[in-house]
C-alpha cells in the first residue's frame, strides 16, 4: 500500500469512527426468559359426581387446570395486604370505583383459552390439556357432564366430528393449527401422548409446565444499582414473578378472564354457526382481582436450592430458570 | 494530495462534531407570521378564563357556539395545537372539534359494497389536516397554555424505582370506525365526552395539530364545547351533521377558512360566518355528507368544469392563488377498484 492509499485509509476510518456519534446504547436489557411453574396435584383432581351422579375419579386431569397467567411486576404483597391472596403492587388509584393497575412490565401464560370450535364450548378449553379430541369429549360430556351441543342441536360425542368441525370452521387441515390438542413430540419420544401437553407430572405427584417470556425488558432496583454498584441483569435485585391459574367455575366450567363468547373472540358466521369463541381479557395481570375468583390458585412459593420458599421469586441474573409453585387456593 | 488527506479528516471532523447535536426543525414546515402554532382559546372578551358548555338544542344553538381557530406550523419538532379551559358542570361534556376538510383515502377495496362505490372520488389529499382531540382534569395537564402543548400523562414511580407513565385524560375518543381510545384520520372530526364532570373543577381541552394542510400549512378547526353527550348532537344541524360515519363531516360547517394573507386573524373567531368559509369547501362538505346518493364524482366534474369555464385552473399541491383550490382531485385520478 503506497502512501496516499495508506492516507486516504486512515481518513477513512476517521470518517467512519467519528460518523458513528449517533451510536447509543441504550441500556436496555432484553431476554427471553424462561421458568416452571408448579401446579399442585389437587388442582387437578375434579370433585364432585359426574354425569351419571357417581363420584367422580380422584385421578387427576390436567384438563381441570385452567390458563396460568404469569406476569413479572416491581413487587409482590403477600396474602391479606391487598388481597386475600398474595397480590402484585398496584399503582395509585385516580378514579372511583377503579381500582388501580399493577402496571406488570411483561407476562405469559401456560396454556391459553382457545377457540374450541363449538359454541357450548367458548371459555371454556385451554390450549395444551388434551392428548387429542376423544379425550376432550370425555371430559365435558361425561365427566364434566356439560354436553357438547353441535350447531343443530345434536350431542357430539365423537372426538373425530370435533376434529372436522374445527378444520371445516378454520379452514384448517392440521391440528398443529388448531392448537387445542398435543400437537407436537416435545420430549422427543416419537409418540404424542400426555407427555407432550403443558402441564406433566412431577416425581411429587404435583404438575409442572415450562413458561416463556419472549423478548423481555429486565427491571431492576435502581436504588440498589446506585448504591450497591450491582450489575443488572446480574445481581442486581429485579422483578417479581407472581402466577394464577384461572380454575374453570366448578358448575359452568367456564373461565371468569375469559370475555363472553356471545360476543367477543373469534367470531364464526357460515351456515348454521353463528357464534364468537371468546377470549382472553386485556387487563388480566393489570387488574387481577377482577378475574380471581373462589378455587383458582394463585403463587405463593419458590424453589431455592431444593427448599421451597414462601414469598415471590425476585428474578436478578437473567438466565435463572426459577420454579414458582401456585400453592395458594383462594378461598370464598 | 495532502490537500485532498485535509480535505477527508476536516469532513470527517464537521460529521463528526455534528454527532446527534442537531434539532431536526429542518424537517418540518416553517412558522408562517400570524399563524401561531399554539394557541389558547378564552372566552370573547370580558367572559372570563372558562369557556362554558353550551346548551345546544338547535342548529342557531350550534352555529352560535361554534368557535373557529386557525392553526399553523410550530417551526420546529415540537407539536402544536389549541387548548382551552372550563369548569365542570356536575355531568357530561361533550367536545366535537372537525379540521377542515373532509376525510377520504384513496385506496379502494378491490371489490367495494354498493356504499364504499359511491365514496370512490377523487380526492385532493392535499387540503386536509388532522387535529386529535384529548381532554382532562387541567391538575394534570403539563403544557403552558399558548406557548407549549402538553399531554395529560404522569409519571408515578414503582418500588424498583422505574417511572410509569400514566395517561389521565379523562375523555375516550373514539376513531373513524368506532374503536375506542383512538383517532381519527386526516380531515375527520373528533369528539369526545367527558362523561362526568365535577362541578367548578377546572377541566382542559386539547385540539392538537398532528398534522397541517400540506397546500397553505394552515388549519382550520372549528370546536364546541356543549352540555350532555355528543350523542345529543345527532340531527341538530340543518346541515345534515350527525355523529354517524361520514355525516358527521355536517355537524360543524365553515371551517376550511379563506387565508387573508395581508392581515392573517387566525382567531378564534366566536360563531358561524359563512362569509369566512373557504369558497366551496361547504358545497364539498355538503356533497359529502349527502354522498349516499353517489354524488360525490358528479361534484367533482361539476367543480372542474365550472373552474374551466371560468378560465381558471385547479391547483393541489401547492396553492399560487388561494382561489386556485379545488377540493377535489383531478378527475383523471378517480381511484378504481384495488386502488392505493
Amino acid at each position: 500500500m503506497n502512501k496516499q492509499n495508506c492516507l486516504t485509509l486512515i481518513s477513512l476510518l476517521a470518517m467512519s469512527s467519528l460518523a458513528g456519534g449517533c451510536k447509543y446504547q441504550e441500556g436496555l436489557i432484553i431476554n427471553t426468559m424462561k421458568g416452571t411453574v408448579v401446579v399442585p396435584r389437587a388442582a387437578a383432581i375434579k370433585t364432585g359426581l359426574d354425569a351419571a351422579g357417581n363420584p367422580l375419579s380422584a385421578d387427576p386431569n390436567i384438563a381441570n387446570i385452567g390458563p396460568v397467567y404469569i406476569g413479572v411486576f416491581p413487587s409482590v404483597y403477600p396474602a391479606n395486604v391487598v388481597a386475600s391472596f398474595p397480590h402484585p403492587e398496584v399503582g395509585p388509584q385516580y378514579q372511583d370505583g377503579v381500582e388501580g393497575d399493577t402496571y406488570p412490565y411483561g407476562g405469559t401464560t401456560v396454556g391459553d383459552i382457545r377457540f374450541a370450535c363449538f359454541q357450548a364450548l367458548a371459555c371454556k378449553v385451554t390450549s395444551g390439556r388434551f392428548v387429542d379430541y376423544d379425550a376432550m369429549a370425555i371430559w365435558f360430556n361425561d365427566i364434566l357432564g356439560q354436553p357438547i351441543v353441535s350447531a343443530d342441536n345434536q350431542n357430539v360425542t365423537s372426538g373425530e366430528l370435533i376434529r372436522q368441525t374445527c378444520f371445516d370452521l378454520l379452514e384448517v387441515t392440521s391440528d398443529e393449527e388448531v392448537r387445542l390438542t398435543a400437537f407436537e413430540d416435545r420430549n422427543g419420544d416419537d409418540k404424542l401422548n400426555e407427555l407432550d401437553l403443558d402441564f406433566v407430572e412431577n416425581a411429587d405427584g404435583d404438575f409442572e409446565g415450562e413458561f416463556t417470556l419472549w423478548q423481555q425488558d429486565f427491571f431492576w432496583d435502581r436504588d440498589e444499582e446506585r448504591e450497591k454498584g450491582c450489575t443488572p441483569g446480574l445481581d442486581c435485585t429485579g422483578f417479581s414473578v407472581w402466577a394464577f391459574a384461572d380454575q374453570p367455575d366448578s358448575v359452568s366450567g367456564r373461565f371468569t378472564a375469559c370475555e363472553d363468547g356471545s360476543n367477543e373472540g373469534f367470531e364464526v358466521e357460515e351456515y348454521n354457526h353463528d357464534f364468537f369463541g371468546g377470549r382472553s381479557v386485556p387487563d388480566v395481570l393489570n387488574r387481577p382481582t377482577q378475574y380471581i375468583t373462589e378455587g383458582d390458585i394463585v403463587a405463593n412459593e419458590y424453589l431455592d436450592g431444593g427448599d421451597w420458599v414462601e414469598g415471590a421469586y425476585l428474578w436478578k441474573d437473567v438466565y435463572d430458570r426459577p420454579t414458582i409453585r401456585l400453592g395458594h387456593e383462594v378461598s370464598p | 494530495m495532502n490537500r485532498g488527506i485535509s480535505l477527508g479528516l476536516l469532513t470527517a471532523l464537521v460529521i463528526g462534531s455534528s454527532g446527534c447535536d442537531y434539532t431536526g426543525d429542518w424537517l418540518f414546515a416553517a412558522k408562517i407570521d400570524g399563524v401561531p402554532g399554539v394557541i389558547h382559546v378564552t372566552p370573547e372578551a370580558g367572559d372570563g378564563e372558562y369557556l362554558v358548555p353550551a346548551v345546544i338544542t338547535s342548529d342557531e344553538e350550534l352555529r352560535a357556539a361554534t368557535i373557529y381557530v386557525e392553526l399553523g406550523p410550530t417551526g420546529t419538532v415540537e407539536q402544536g395545537g389549541a387548548t382551552f379551559n372550563f369548569q365542570g358542570i356536575g355531568g357530561p361534556v361533550c367536545i366535537w372539534a372537525d379540521p377542515e376538510v373532509a376525510f377520504w383515502s384513496q385506496a379502494v377495496a378491490t371489490n367495494p359494497d354498493e356504499l364504499l362505490k359511491t365514496w370512490t372520488y377523487p380526492d385532493n389529499g392535499y387540503d386536509d389536516g388532522d387535529i386529535d382531540l384529548y381532554a382532562g382534569l387541567s391538575a394534570y395537564y403539563t403544557g403552558s397554555p399558548g406557548v407549549r402543548v402538553g399531554d395529560f400523562e404522569v409519571s408515578y414511580t414503582d418500588s424498583l424505582g422505574n417511572p410509569v407513565p400514566i395517561e389521565l385524560a379523562s375523555c375516550t375518543s373514539y376513531g373513524l370506525f368506532d374503536q375506542a381510545n383512538a383517532h381519527s384520520g386526516r380531515g375527520y372530526p373528533e369528539a369526545c365526552d367527558i362523561d362526568f364532570t365535577d362541578l367548578g373543577v377546572s377541566y382542559t381541552g386539547l385540539l392538537q395539530s398532528f398534522s397541517t394542510p400540506l397546500d397553505d400549512d394552515r388549519l382550520g378547526v372549528a370546536f364546541i364545547v356543549a352540555e350532555g353527550t355528543c350523542a345529543q348532537l345527532a340531527g341538530i344541524s340543518s346541515a345534515g351533521g350527525a355523529i354517524e360515519e361520514f355525516t358527521a363531516e355536517c355537524l360543524l360547517m365553515g371551517e376550511a377558512m379563506f387565508p387573508n394573507d395581508v392581515q392573517p386573524d387566525p382567531g378564534p373567531h366566536y360563531g358561524y360566518d359563512s362569509a369566512r368559509a373557504w369558497s366551496g369547501s361547504e358545497a364539498f362538505e355538503l356533497a359529502y355528507c349527502q354522498g349516499m346518493d353517489g354524488n360525490m364524482k358528479q361534484f367533482c366534474r361539476q367543480e372542474a368544469e365550472a373552474k374551466f369555464d371560468s378560465g381558471g385552473i385547479c391547483e393541489w399541491s401547492t396553492l399560487t392563488d388561494p382561489a386556485n383550490r379545488c377540493f377535489c382531485g383531478d378527475p383523471l385520478d378517480t381511484p378504481s377498484n384495488g386502488a392505493l
